[in-house]
């Protein structure tokens, strides 16, 4: 009954903030009791968690334990899949990204995402990140400077100058997911989701990366799906630990929290067995 | 010592190699079979074709029967008109069911769409002649012609569809998904970046299919015979009967005299260079111009 209440209030609020494709929101993920089926496989359990603004949250747990449909759940990239279906409420500052009266177009621009391996398309370095502000209306004048800056921002400016109209895969790998990271942020969004996006690279190319994350944090939620306790340590305010359901294998979230405070002082056995290696 | 723990009985080792080799020859032999009648063809045609090939043989029209000289200039121009309207016609269809089939795959049209591009590739050709005769030569449906360019060029389109809509399903089927994702999280339409991402990252494939079409296309009689006719004389004109070196070929290879073996031999000729010089000259245009995937 109070659900229903507030998935009302929220619907009404939803044009507001998703809809409306200048305001610029704070990103604010709320999730809850959220669950979710591949078909009749539940992937996803009871997940109820906020993400908030300002900080970096680490999603960490045994492999399969659904960490990554977590994140493809939170800017509905799951809508791709077929037979997929999402119960309970995800919100972006209040709004529900579910609701009927919002189009995922709007959800994905406002939450970008950074995947596992580098994805560049195959088009020259300029016209990746150019691409997407071009879809999105961004007049032929401005493109220079949108390009620049995002390039910048994800610290690759000063590598690839000189050579924008060359083909953005023939990057090294980690200067390929640096520019996946400006493909993302050129799109100006309030949320960034990365699904491990150092695993496929170097430590040096990884450092880089994290470090990026830092220097994002102020302007921008960043919620990383990481196989590495000492990056989730180095990087990550928040830490997120997933663990599959003994029966079912459902993922559910076992422990939230500073991730200091995790690290060193799991509440639950289970976090501790995992973080110190006892586990998967 | 080290190697100890790699070696193997030289019995063992001997038999691997014996099979390594027979199979490498088996290859080899499997190639040679394949490539000698394609070889034997081209060689066979390259000399009995060049022998009588000169500038006029490119200038003329064909010759009175039984009458010395002559050449294709009618067949030449007409293969490439009604290539031309097949290519019209066919591209945009052909290249546009693909694009469907292989984004669309879970739409339940796209298995029907699907099985009947399976069905209209292996329907003989003449059947697409006498398909293409019914509906557009008898009714003498454009401009009131009957024996048409026209109908020519549809029967051809009706051939080569089948083949545009499956390279181009195919070669966008290697376009790896990860791309898809990529736009998709940009907040793109599918639609969209269908055709802005994906098709032009397999540019090039389905430019490649595309020629494959035309090269079928030229290459064509039996659906031209109850539609295109054929011509001794030199149109233009897409509501009269046109000549197409395919069909001057089956003409003269199967008429009574010498003079016609040797006239078949030369537009046979013409015919082939005629596509692969289409085929290299796309080819160089398209792998200068795209990004590899
Ligand atoms: N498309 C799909 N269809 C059906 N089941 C799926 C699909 N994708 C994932 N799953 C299942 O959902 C569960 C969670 O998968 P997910 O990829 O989210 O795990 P993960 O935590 O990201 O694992 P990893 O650390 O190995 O990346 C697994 O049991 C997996 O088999
Ligand atoms: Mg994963």
């Amino acid at each position: 009954m109070e659900l229903e209440l507030t998935y009302d209030r929220v619907q009404e609020s939803t044009q507001a903030a998703v809809g409306d494709r200048t305001a610029r929101c704070n990103g604010h993920i709320h999730v809850r009791d959220m669950h979710f089926y591949y078909g009749a496989f539940q992937a996803l359990r009871g997940i109820t968690l906020d993400f908030a603004p300002g900080a970096i949250t680490a999603i960490i747990g045994p492999s399969g334990c659904g960490k990554s449909t977590l994140l493809r759940t939170l800017n509905r990239m799951t809508d791709m899949q077929p037979n997929t279906r999402v119960e309970g409420m995800i919100t972006l500052d209040g709004s529900d990204l579910y609701a009927r009266s919002v189009d995922v177009v709007d959800v994905r621009r406002r939450i970008g995402m950074v995947f596992q391996r580098p994805n560049p398309f195959p088009k020259s370095i300029y016209e990746n990140i150019a691409y997407g502000l071009r879809r999105k209306g961004v007049a032929r004048r401005d493109l220079d400077g949108h390009v620049e800056q995002a390039l910048r921002k994800a610290g690759l400016w000063n590598e690839v100058s000189n050579r924008l109209q060359t083909s953005g895969l023939a990057l090294s790998g980690g200067q390929q997911q640096r520019l996946c990271i400006a493909r993302a942020l050129a799109m100006n969004p309030a949320v960034l989701l990365m699904d491990e996006p150092c695993s496929a690279l170097d430590p040096i190319a990884t450092l880089k990366i994290e470090e990026l994350m830092r220097e994002l944090r102020r302007e921008i939620t960043i919620i990383t799906v990481t196989h590495s306790m000492q990056q989730a340590g180095r990087v990550s305010d928040t830490t997120v630990f997933m663990l599959m359901d003994v029966n079912g294998r459902a993922g559910m979230v076992v422990e939230t929290g500073p991730t200091n405070d995790l690290f060193t002082a799991p509440r639950d056995q289970r976090t501790e067995d995992y973080i110190s290696g006892r586990f998967g | 010592m080290s190697t100890t723990w790699l070696s193997v009985p030289s019995g063992t080792r001997r038999r691997r190699n014996a099979i390594s080799t027979f199979m490498l020859a088996l290859t080899v032999l499997a190639t040679l079979i394949a490539v000698t009648p394609l070889l034997f063809i081209l060689g066979w045609l390259l000399i009995q074709g060049v022998r009588y090939l000169n500038l006029d043989f490119f200038l003329n029209d064909p010759a009175p029967i039984g009458e010395a000289g002559g050449g294709v200039r009618n067949g030449i121009i007409g293969t490439l008109i009604m290539s031309g309207i097949a290519l019209l016609i066919a591209v945009p269809v052909g290249v546009l069911t693909g694009i469907f089939l292989a984004e669309y795959r879970g739409n339940p049209l796209a298995t029907v769409v699907r099985f009947a591009t399976d069905v209209l590739a292996g329907i003989p050709s003449i059947v697409v002649g006498i398909f293409v005769y019914t509906i557009i030569v008898l009714p003498r449906w454009f401009q009131g012609a009957a024996f048409s360019g026209f109908a020519g060029g549809v029967a051809l389109a009706v051939i080569i569809i089948p083949i545009l809509v499956r390279t181009t399903e195919e070669i966008l089927r290697l376009v790896p998904g990860s791309i898809r994702e990529a736009a998709a999280a940009l907040g793109v339409p599918k639609w969209d970046y269908t055709l802005t991402v994906v098709v032009p990252s397999a540019f090039s494939g389905i430019a490649t299919g595309i020629m494959l079409g035309l090269a079928r296309a030229a290459g064509e009689t039996a659906p031209l015979l109850l539609t295109a006719l054929g011509n001794n004389f030199y149109n233009t004109k897409l509501d009269q009967p046109m000549a197409a070196l395919s069909l001057q070929i089956f003409t003269y290879a199967i008429a009574p005299f010498e003079e016609g073996r040797r006239l078949a031999f030369a537009a046979a000729f013409v015919l082939i260079m005629l596509v692969l010089l289409v085929n290299i000259v796309t080819r160089y245009v398209f792998r200068v111009r795209s990004i590899n995937l």
